[in-house]
């Protein structure tokens, strides 16, 4: 079946003008999504986009042909790319992230210059909060 | 026995971080590896790539053979053999 996103993937290390940004792209959806696809290409995908391997040493390792390889990367990126856009999870986890850091930082940036100690304590309890949210984000 | 220099990603979920690592061929997942000798940081703007260039122009000497990213990642950095 055709999802429609297997355009989008520029398999080829070589070819992908963007490739290194489209590779960073692809390792965090991996990180959210990787466990959904086949265990088969799911290892294929992690030492394409992780451990940096060639189409041609993947193929050696696995006793595949160098195009199944490719089809079975291209495969799982255009899953990446239709799980983040229907999910969203690594838009909103990374917008979390964010905030959490904002709220944290405003919080460490009151207490700093907070003029009462109950000020002080409330801040830094909220910025205890903040980082506390950040941690369980990663 | 084929050398190799290659990214291996470490970082967090949101936060893609590579190494540049110089490893035999053949222990790319296991962890193992002869030297390191820079980080790749896809997340930065403009991405940040740092390289201690005297080592991998050593090894791009002496037959190590860099991936396509990693060669890229040179070519950029202005590093050749």
């Amino acid at each position: 079946m055709s999802t429609g996103n297997e355009n989008k993937i520029c398999a080829k290390k070589a070819d992908a003008k963007d490739w290194l940004a489209e590779a960073a792209h692809l390792s965090v959806y991996y990180e959210y999504y990787g466990a959904l696809l086949p265990e088969k290409q799911r290892l294929i995908f992690e030492d394409y986009i992780a451990n940096d391997m060639s189409l041609s040493e993947i193929s050696k390792e696995y006793g595949l042909s160098r195009q199944g390889v490719y089809d079975a990367v291209r495969r799982c990126g255009a899953k990446l790319y239709e799980y983040e856009e229907k999910l969203r999870l690594a838009e909103r986890f990374h917008g979390l992230e964010e905030q959490a850091e904002q709220i944290r930082n405003e919080a460490a940036g009151i207490a700093a210059d907070a003029k009462d100690s109950q000020t002080g304590e409330t801040a830094n309890k909220l910025a205890a909060l903040a980082q506390e949210l950040w941690e369980r984000l990663q | 026995m084929a050398v190799k220099i290659r990214l291996r990603r470490m970082g967090q979920k949101h936060a893609p971080f590579y190494r540049v690592i110089v490893a035999d061929e053949r222990s790319p997942r296991d962890g193992r590896f002869i030297d390191e000798i820079g980080t790749y940081d896809p997340t930065k703007e403009p991405m940040a790539f740092s390289v201690d260039e005297e080592a991998a122009k050593k090894w791009l000497a002496s037959g190590a053979q860099p991936t396509e990213t990693v060669a890229r990642l040179f070519k950029q950095a202005g590093i050749s053999k």
